[in-house]
């Protein structure tokens, strides 16, 4: 498998370096790692953890007792060596007291230091690290706020180490970044690190494709690699320190990414995750969302490191009490909602609670009137007793008159004091008042009606959003399926016709020799006259007459004879055939004498084959080459016209589904808007109901009380009070 | 661009292999030691299995960017894993990787590092036997393999479609296979249409052809016919096969014919390498 010293070095499998550790003793020389102990798997080979472009092996000296991690390297890597000895060299100038915290990874490049088959091989001794990756460990503590809150201070930190000597990791995601048990980092995979003194030559990698800036390229290799994955890893910890539900919700279980994924980067707009952070409640989420967002578009060497953007001590994410995010609905963190305190200043001037001064029971103070209602009774009394005897009168009913009288006058009166007309005033006012203030019991039960058909609607209209938002992916990846069936299906006609071209090829070539020599052959017999040497029987006579009468001259002139029936009584004659099939009856040439011509033919002809051409000239296979290079040409831009019909299907296939998407979002965000008003109008209903239900009982107590003055202020209560003692 | 679908655990594809084990594959084949046909596919299989399962582990265990069947079609057609896993399909890799049917000690001449050879022994995990009975009924291992490839690109809408491996030394004795091979690679994803790779293991005789572009030069019919139902190599493929020293062009087939024993190896690393494990 290759030249084990050529630029392009073939490197062994993980397989095959797991077949090799199991002999320890024989696959390594170094002294720490000859005869040293590999961790095993159940079945007996030795424990890989493996990437993209090695395998990492546990193994336990012999010699000392020392545990190990031994990268083994399945692909080559230009300058491998000249790449550590740099990153080596320039991490031992690094102060470990200087450092935030000990990240830094002891290890050893060892060249030609694995013995795998016939070949030596590279290794990577490293320290072995008693720590579990990034994501591992928020699987165990990402509802621990105040510990990712100190992790994510901790990884800023980590990145201002690197930037402050020049340094960057190059591949900064969830498996390089380890975490020790006393939560501070551990960082490990230098393979792509750059270092200053590495200034001149490429990058070996492009890093985790869900951390990389969408405009990251084969050959950026620089101090400000790691930018744009710092401030994804740096937003994912803050996020999930402010909210930990964000871990469960936007992180799929062993999903190879943190809180967002390639696809944000490129289409923020069509993406949940990074959607989500954006519109997050709490500002130091969303605002360190839109940097990730507007960053995604900055050419990497513009882009910011993570500390120039933090603001203010880096204690803050510990310190800060996050409230907890407030979804759509109404907010409720104690005190007033803003939208209310305009309703309550307008609140009483909009309720008609002027309050009706009501007068006091009974009747007060007597007028003029009163008296002379009092006086006439009496007088009315004793006229109606002296009438009868003083016969006055002329019949019995004349005596009342008097009292009728009185009757009468007390009854206006009474109509005229102002008890009774102010208490039928207030009465009044107060029960026109009650009808304008709507019957809270009622008013509360059709809020309650509205309010539940409402939340119904709401709740459907929320889990339907999320469901259609899978429709239109599923719809999105049936029309990238359908490309593909259409493409497959025309490459594999455009491929069958292009493998039958050489059978063409090869059918076109056979009979363009076959035309040539048969035109050769043609040639010949024509060339061939009767008459230069006619055959056996045939006199000069009879070739005059083949020739003058019936045009054969050569033996290209006939193909045969046949012999036939003369019309005189049993004799049979024979006719020649001609080249086309005519026949010619030849006077003179009976049955021999064709035949001696024909076998004179049958040997110009036969001497012809044997000389006929064999090959093609280039020049006449030319056209043939020609149509079938022409015809393959036609076919092979079919076929990149078809690839490129399949890659503009596809791209129109997603362009519909970004515009399905945001029609659904924009719809979405309209819809949680107004639903937002709504929730606001049912919360000023209720507090406007509490509010008449007070009225409503006050001004309930006060027609009641209106009432029964009124009822003291009857006929009987005006002639008590006419004769009342005041 | 199609056949770039992330392979991941939630998004994982799977590998299909069609194993012939029809009386023939007891012939010989390879150079100075021959071998059956039948232990050298055997062989070449549980290596990939080890291979995949080593490629696919990560701190906490073998992860599932795969999910792996191994149908063998000569007497019968259906599983041939043995062991615990017998009579099972698509298996997922984790689980493959821990249940092997046994773990043979091979003996191995290792260099000793002063110039000799030293006799020792590897552990070697064994999923399948070789087996050579019967015909070679290809339509109906297609069939079964199109079941299969069904079943998967309905779970796995998205994905990078299936990989179907058909391991053969020959001519079909239930019918051309032409239709059959096509039925397999009309199923598709998102991300592209089934793969469909053969590699043809025949007693014709002929130049050994790895990956070639034309049937041109291929020795008999059934040769053709098998370079006829391969899929293109992907991109990512070719430019893997390109590094493993192989000549490639944009319209070369996952397509080996008369492959020696690493050729064999080489072949299915090829044709089982993903776009990118994450
Ligand atoms: N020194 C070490 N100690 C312990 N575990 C390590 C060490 N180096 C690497 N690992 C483990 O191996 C995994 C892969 O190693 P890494 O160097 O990142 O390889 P790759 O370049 O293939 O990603 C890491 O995610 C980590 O879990
Ligand atoms: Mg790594």
């Amino acid at each position: 498998m290759g030249s084990p010293t050529g630029p392009q070095r073939q490197f062994p499998s993980g397989a095959a370096y797991a077949e090799a550790l199991q002999h320890t003793q024989l696959c390594f020389q170094h002294p720490e790692l000859k005869g040293a102990r590999a961790e095993l798997t159940r079945l007996g080979l030795p424990r890989a953890v493996s990437g993209a472009f090695a395998s990492v092996f546990s193994l336990t000296s012999a010699a000392s007792g020392q545990r190990y991690a031994v990268k083994c390297f399945t692909r080559h890597v230009p300058d491998q060596e000249q790449r550590y000895e740099a990153i080596s060299s320039r991490l031992a100038l690094l102060d470990p007291a200087g450092l935030s915290q000990p990240w830094k990874l002891g290890f050893e490049y060892l060249p030609d230091a694995v013995r795998v088959g016939k070949d030596l091989y590279p290794v990577l001794k490293m320290d072995w690290i008693k720590a579990v990756t990034l994501s591992a460990w928020l699987d165990a503590h990402h509802s621990d706020r105040p510990a990712v809150g100190r992790l994510a201070d901790r990884f800023e930190a980590l990145t201002r180490d690197l930037s402050a000597h020049g340094i960057a990791h190059g591949d900064l995601q969830h498996g390089n970044l380890l975490v020790a048990s006393d939560g501070t980092f551990r960082l490990v995979d230098y393979d792509g690190m750059y270092v200053p003194a590495l200034a001149g030559l490429g990058g070996t990698e492009r890093g985790h494709r869900n951390y990389q800036s969408p405009l990251r390229g084969n050959d950026d290799f620089g101090a400000e690699l790691d930018r744009f994955s710092a401030w994804v890893i740096f937003l994912s910890l803050k996020a999930i320190a402010v909210d930990p539900a964000l871990w469960n919700r936007l992180h799929e279980p062993s999903g190879e990414f943190l809180l967002l994924t390639e696809e944000d980067f490129k289409s923020p707009a069509g993406s949940t995750g990074l959607r989500t952070l954006l519109a997050h409640a709490d500002r130091a989420v969303s605002d360190l969302a839109e940097q990730v967002r507007s960053l995604a578009f900055q050419p990497l060497e513009l882009l910011p490191p993570l500390d120039l953007a933090v603001p203010g001590p880096r204690t803050s994410a510990t310190a800060t009490p996050t409230p907890p995010p407030a979804g759509a609905t109404a907010p409720g963190t104690g005190g007033l909602p803003g939208w209310m305190s305009g309703h309550l200043a307008e609140q009483p001037a909009t309720t008609p609670a002027t309050p009706v001064t009501a007068p006091p029971g009974g009747f007060h103070t007597r007028t003029a009137l009163d008296v002379v209602v009092a006086v006439l009774w009496p007088l009315a009394l004793i006229a109606a007793l002296l009438l009868p005897v003083a016969r006055i009168a002329t019949a019995l009913p004349g005596s009342l008159i008097p009292l009728a009288l009185a009757a009468t006058a007390t009854a206006f009166a009474r109509s005229r004091r102002t008890e009774r007309v102010r208490s039928r005033a207030a009465l009044d006012a107060l029960t026109k008042q009650l009808a304008h203030v709507e019957d809270p019991a009622k008013a509360a039960a059709k809020l309650h009606k509205e309010r539940t058909r409402f939340e119904a609607a709401e709740k459907h209209r929320q889990a339907t959003y999320p469901r259609t938002q899978d429709e239109l992916t599923a719809q999105y990846h049936a029309a990238l399926r359908d490309a593909e069936q259409r493409r497959t299906r025309k490459l594999r006609d455009i491929a069958k016709k292009i493998d039958g071209l050489s059978e063409e090829r090869r059918r076109a070539l056979a009979k363009a020799l076959a035309d040539k020599q048969s035109a050769y052959i043609r040639n010949q017999l024509g060339r061939r006259s009767i008459a230069q040497s006619p055959p056996h029987g045939i006199g000069p006579k009879l070739v005059a007459r083949l020739a003058d009468d019936h045009g054969i001259r050569t033996a290209a002139d006939f193909t045969g004879y046949r012999t036939v029936q003369n019309s005189s009584y049993n004799s049979t004659g024979a006719v020649l055939v001609l080249p086309g099939g005519r026949r010619a009856d030849v006077r003179g040439i009976g049955e021999a004498k064709a035949a001696a011509l024909v076998a004179w033919r049958q040997k110009v002809l036969a001497a012809a084959v044997a000389r006929q051409p064999t090959t093609l000239s280039a020049a006449e296979q030319q056209p043939v080459e020609q149509n079938i290079t022409h015809r393959r040409t036609q076919l092979t831009s079919r076929h990149t016209a078809v690839e490129s019909e399949t890659e503009t299907a596809r791209k129109q296939a997603k362009k519909r589904l970004e515009e399905a998407r945001e029609h659904l979002a924009r719809q979405n965000t309209a819809a949680e808007t107004s639903a937002r008003r709504k929730r606001q109008e049912f919360s000023r209903r209720t507090t406007e109901i509490q509010q008449n239900n007070t009225l409503h009982a006050t001004l309930t107590t006060d027609v009641e009380a209106a009432r029964s003055r009124q009822s003291e202020l009857t006929y009987a209560c005006y002639l008590r009070f006419l004769y009342r003692a005041s | 661009m199609p056949y770039t679908a992330e392979i991941s655990r939630s998004n994982p594809t799977s590998i299909i292999f069609l194993v012939d084990q029809s009386t023939s594959m007891s012939d010989p084949i390879g150079g100075e030691v021959p071998q059956q046909k039948a232990d050298v596919v055997a062989d070449a299989i549980n290596r990939l299995l080890t291979e995949l399962s080593v490629k696919c582990a990560k701190e906490e265990g073998v992860r599932d960017y795969f999910h792996v069947a191994v149908i063998g079609y000569g007497a019968t057609v259906g599983s041939a894993f043995a062991g615990s896993l017998a009579g099972r399909d698509i298996v997922p890799l984790s689980e493959v990787a821990d249940n092997p049917a046994r773990v043979d000690e091979r003996s191995k001449r290792v260099p000793d590092g002063a110039g000799g050879l030293v006799e020792t022994t590897v552990n070697f995990p064994l999923w399948m036997d070789p087996v050579a009975s019967g015909g070679t009924p290809m339509n109906r291992a297609l069939r079964y393999a199109e079941n299969l490839v069904a079943g998967w690109t309905e779970r796995y809408p998205a994905g990078f479609p299936p990989i179907v491996i058909n391991l053969t030394d020959g001519e079909s004795t239930d019918g051309e296979p032409s239709a059959a091979a096509e039925a397999v690679t009309a199923h598709a994803t998102a991300d592209g249409a089934a793969l469909l790779f053969n590699l043809h293991v025949s007693a014709a005789g002929g130049t050994p052809t790895a990956f070639p572009d034309t049937a041109d030069g291929l020795p008999d019919s059934y040769a053709r016919t098998l370079f006829a139902m391969s899929s293109p190599l992907p991109a990512h493929m070719r430019a893997y096969a390109a590094s493993q020293g192989r000549r490639v062009s944009e319209t070369t087939r996952g397509f080996v014919y008369n492959a020696d024993i690493t050729s064999v190896v080489q072949f299915l690393d090829i044709g089982t390498r993903a776009t990118e494990l994450r």
